[in-house]
């Protein structure tokens, strides 16, 4: 068995000089005390060959729970109300409270929003914001009447949240996955194993950005944290340190070694992004109080903004947002989440734009399923197909991507009890947010191999 | 189920003492009798060492005190699990309550959610039914209810959710599926409370909630699995999904008609009105869904029946179904013993879930009793020395260093109210359902790559792993009792026993070895301290004690217990 042990080389590579880390909180370390390493990190960040000349970031907002988007896209013509209203009863939102989309190119019935997304209209007047209607996980395309008479042409564990959510991460209904997407992204991306991940959550591990030879590195709205009395920097901890590694040398265990490279990493990437953080990253203003997922969204702006230092020209981040799981109170709660999101992802793109970034991210949700169209009374249970939205300068916005499906029951696109069966597949949506980050062909079907299963051409999601 | 009124109830907590050590209460709440565990085959069994006692107690307790190692070696391995079986229970509700009644608090109102979270800190580092409560913890990640819900400020009402766990730890599994269903938090938490039959004419349908996640979480689980805990495959080699969704919608409506005791059929959709977490959920007639209802292993529910026959066939369903026992036992050995249970060891406990020798299935004490007792748990450390083990939760290595060196409060509260600062858990407070983490999570890396899983891992964020680490120095070297004028609400540790043998660096280590690692130290390990003792020398002894605590307790080979 080979073994780990605390990479001190690299550790203090990145730490360099630094005084971060010292008992006093890592967030009050001074510009000066952090200045000695600049040079050293932008000669870093000169001597890598890096592939790409411009800087990307994807941003996924996963919306935990299952989003019941069905409610989120509503008909406006007096026809489709109808039908929907007669479908969700109580749950319908008033035909004279929805905000007409007026949308650019549309292939299906005019929609709008429930007035709780109020903050997005402008986005997508102004053309960065479209929605991309009816998608979920498929093991191929698929019709009702198949499915009718063979539930296995679906994914398993259709209605099951974690297994959902490991869909929409892994793009691999067909087989478990111990990797994302995101992740596979990243091991084809990263040049050097030394550098700070591509992947950064906000929101914890999580699938999506889990490689096979890369991890992710997860921080809190709050920052990083520093390991305050194990830091080499500092002569009595770097004995520590030295003890520790010592330690770590003698184990042959395989959940030890798993727990070193854990930590290992954790102090490296806490160290590096620290430093980034706190010499030169803009203060995010403008975000809306008591709203996690704004907490999270102006911490990766912060991040965005300091892109430079880190040695990636290509990032992914992770945010994320409870409480989508709306079986009961929907009436409530539901307009309560959309507006939480609405107003997070508006004081994102707003602050992107003043980071003159707005181009170089391109924001995106996910939900583990939509719901019922069906109430069980006053709320709705899990579903499949649902709409997600997708954010950035580089977005052909004002549009509805796809199909909307039909509301009535028992349609075409209707299971049972208005589960709707996805129009457009998971991979296909990450095909067209994979191609504008830059991945070529060969390298799609090598990160979402069922691909080819689909059609090949883009979404236009895309300018 | 007797209706407990909340006055009652107040009464039958304030009777039954503090802090779990009064005997005398022969009140049927909140203490339920164990079930008797029966006679294993007389074996000629040698005292365990002191190394052995403590990985017991690592493995089944909150951390090993020197007097609870003193007490496995008298009682033996099965003495002790014996005596802990019998052992009365601590109440978190009854300390919920006793913070109310200190603050001035009245009976209908709540006090804040650290209270809760300080009578957990002291159940557990202070109760004497310590296996009973980390069992209950154990059960508290796996039939989840958490504080992010509608009651999140009812902390007496999620009090009485975990004593739930409390009181059938070493119960029937089949009373605490059916106590978990009808408790009000429950219902609320996975909606089942205010679920009501169906209506056609408004194209409402049951509430699946309940109905699908008890059988994904708290007893089958999605596919079928054999007695050792590996999945049944189909002739193409795939795995047998338990049930399908037209299933989940028959017990969607079996779960129809259920509300706060007290509410009526006029105020049946009055939730602020009827709000009562105190007593077990009841039945209202007219919103049950009475037609016939074909559940799991085609069990026939037949049209007519009020809702609590139909509940008594639907949770008779789960409990007799063949997944409940290793699907149960191998997560709470996965929560216990070892993130990777060899299938044989899976089946010897699911072998006792099923018949506890006594022809009784779901008796808990027993599965408890096998699953602590396994040749795998007690010496799997030996057998599998590279993969035998579990990362420790980090909320448990706090507790294993405030009981392991006697912590104490001077002013009697265990202040840490927010413990997922640092540790990215905290009682009855998950994310969601899913708990704080999955029991088939692994991470990237060699155990990934291994093929192994290890749950605790997905807490152990980059984040949170320095946060744990900060916890530990702060406690260690400023969370002593040695150091003067410490504020009354820090917990303190006490080293006056390790202090004693500073002078003796190689009883100091065998002593931490005991302690902290259950005397698993390697040769190197003990070396590697032993030279770092030496170069500290010229420190005050204190010093050079918090010194090797805190490297002990930071080291891979401690956070891993095996």
């Amino acid at each position: 068995m080979t073994t780990t042990t605390f990479s001190r080389r690299d550790f203090l590579r990145n730490t360099l000089r630094s005084s971060v880390g010292v008992a006093t909180a890592s967030a009050t370390a001074s510009a000066t005390a952090v200045g000695g390493s600049l040079g050293l990190m932008n000669a870093a960040l000169a001597q890598s060959s890096t592939r790409f000349d411009d800087y990307k970031a994807l941003v996924c907002v996963f919306l935990f729970g299952g989003n019941d988007s069905l409610n989120m896209l509503v008909p406006t013509d007096n026809a489709d109300y109808s039908i929907y209203q007669n479908v969700r009863q109580n749950l319908a939102f008033s035909q004279a409270s929805l905000l007409p989309l007026n949308t650019r190119s549309s292939n299906t019935y005019p929609v709008g929003l429930p007035s709780a997304m109020s903050s997005l209209m402008p986005f997508f007047d102004s053309g960065d914001l479209s929605f991309v209607a009816n998608l979920g996980p498929l093991l191929a395309p698929v019709t009702k009447q198949s499915l009718v008479n063979n539930i296995q042409l679906a994914p398993p564990q259709l209605f099951s949240h974690n297994d959902q959510q490991a869909n929409w991460q892994t793009s691999r209904p067909d087989a478990p996955s111990v990797s994302g997407w995101a992740g596979r992204m990243a091991d084809l991306l990263t040049e050097s194993a030394s550098a700070l991940p591509i992947n950064l959550s906000l929101f914890g591990n999580n699938l999506m950005q889990t490689g096979l030879s890369t991890s992710l590195f997860s921080l809190t709205p709050e920052g990083t944290e520093q390991f305050q009395a194990l830091t080499p920097t500092q002569a009595f901890n770097a004995q520590r340190f030295n003890v520790l590694e010592q330690l770590s040398a003698t184990s042959s265990h395989v959940l030890e070694q798993g727990y070193i490279q854990k930590v290992s990493r954790a102090m490296t990437n806490n160290v590096l992004i620290d430093e980034a953080l706190t010499s030169s990253a803009q203060n995010a203003s403008g975000y809306p109080e008591s709203n996690p997922l704004a907490a999270q969204l102006a911490t990766v702006a912060r991040l965005i903004s300091v892109e430079q230092r880190f040695t990636q020209r290509r990032q992914v981040y992770f945010v994320g947002l409870g409480g989508w799981d709306t079986h009961d109170r929907q009436v409530d709660t539901h307009p309560r989440q959309l507006q939480l999101l609405s107003e997070a992802l508006s004081a994102f793109q707003t602050n992107l734009t003043q980071l003159n970034m707005a181009d170089a991210v391109t924001t995106f949700t996910m939900s583990e399923f939509g719901r019922t169209l069906t109430s069980n009374g006053d709320g709705t249970d899990h579903g499949w197909g649902g709409h997600q939205l997708v954010m950035g300068g580089a977005v052909n916005g004002g549009n509805i991507v796809g199909n909307l499906p039909e509301l009535a029951l028992g349609s075409n696109d209707d299971l049972d009890d208005g589960r709707i069966i996805p129009t457009t597949s998971v991979d296909e949506y990450i095909a067209s947010l994979a191609r504008w980050f830059g991945l070529s062909d060969s390298e799609l079907n090598a990160v979402l191999p069922n691909l080819n299963r689909f059609n090949s051409a883009s979404l236009s999601i895309f300018n | 189920m007797k209706v407990i009124t909340p006055s009652l109830l107040v009464f039958l907590l304030l009777l039954s003492g503090c802090g779990g050590g009064d005997s005398s209460n022969q009140e049927p709440a909140p203490i339920a009798d164990p079930q008797p565990v029966p006679a294993p085959p007389p074996i000629a069994v040698e005292p365990p060492t002191r190394a052995q006692a403590a990985q017991l107690l690592n493995q089944g307790s909150f951390g090993p005190r020197t007097s609870d190692i003193d007490n496995v070696v008298a009682l033996g391995i099965e003495g002790w699990i014996d005596s802990q079986i019998n052992a009365p229970s601590s109440s978190h509700a009854q300390g919920v309550n006793n913070a109310r009644l200190i603050e001035g608090v009245s009976d209908n109102q709540t006090v804040s959610r650290e209270r809760r979270i300080e009578t957990w800190w002291e159940i557990a580092l202070q109760g004497e039914d310590q296996l009973r409560q980390r069992v209950a913890f154990a059960l508290s990640e796996i039939l989840v209810v958490s504080e992010n819900s509608v009651f999140n400020e009812d902390t007496l009402g999620i009090a009485l959710y975990y004593d739930i766990l409390v009181n059938h730890a070493f119960g029937n599994y089949r009373d605490l599926l059916e106590d978990i269903t009808l408790s009000p938090i429950m219902g609320l938490y996975l909606s089942m409370l205010g679920n009501q039959a169906p209506d056609n004419t408004l194209n409402i349908r049951p509430d699946e909630n309940f109905a699908r996640e008890s059988m994904q979480l708290f007893s089958i689980g999605l596919v079928e699995l054999n007695l050792d805990g590996t999945l049944r495959l189909d002739e193409n080699g795939l795995a047998i999904p338990t049930y399908n969704q037209d299933i989940i919608e028959n017990y969607a409506r079996v779960y129809t008609g259920w509300n706060f005791a007290g509410a009526n059929e006029q105020t049946f959709t009055q939730f602020s009105r009827n709000y009562n977490s105190r007593a077990p959920m009841q039945p209202i007639q007219a919103f049950h869904d009475t037609n016939a209802k074909t559940l799991l292993n085609n069990t026939f529910v037949p049209q007519g029946q009020t809702a609590e026959q139909d509940l008594a066939i639907a949770l008779d369903s789960l409990f007799n179904h063949q997944n409940v026992a290793p699907f149960m036992s191998k997560q709470l050995i996965q929560k216990l013993v070892t993130s990777n249970p060899t299938p044989a060891y899976v089946e010897r406990v699911a072998r006792v879930f099923n018949d506890d020798g006594n022809g009784v299935r779901g008796n808990l004490a027993a599965v408890v009793k096998a699953l602590l007792m396994d040749e795998e748990a007690r010496n799997g450390a030996e057998l599998q020395p590279n993969t035998f083990g579990k990362l420790r939760e980090p909320i448990l290595v706090a507790t294993h260093l405030w009981r392991a060196f006697d912590g104490e409060s001077p002013d009697g509260v265990f202040s840490l109210g927010f413990p997922e600062f640092f540790f990215n858990q905290a009682p009855l407070a998950a994310p969601s359902v899913f708990n704080f983490f999955s029991p088939d999570f692994t991470p990237q890396g060699i155990i990934s790559d291994q093929g192994l899983v290890a749950p605790e891992f997905q807490i152990a964020t980059d984040t949170f792993l320095a946060r744990t680490s900060n916890f530990l120095s702060f406690s260690i070297f400023a969370g002593h009792n040695q150091i003067e004028n410490q504020t009354d609400d820090r917990i303190l540790i006490d080293l006056s026993t390790e202090l004693a043998l500073a002078d003796d660096p190689e009883e100091l280590i065998s002593h931490l070895d005991i302690l902290l690692m259950a005397g698993q130290m390697s040769d190197e390990m003990r070396d590697i301290l032993f030279a770092e003792y030496t170069r500290t020398l010229t420190f005050a002894p204190v010093d050079r004690i918090t010194n090797l605590l805190f490297l002990i307790m930071s080291s891979p080979q401690y956070a891993i217990q095996k």
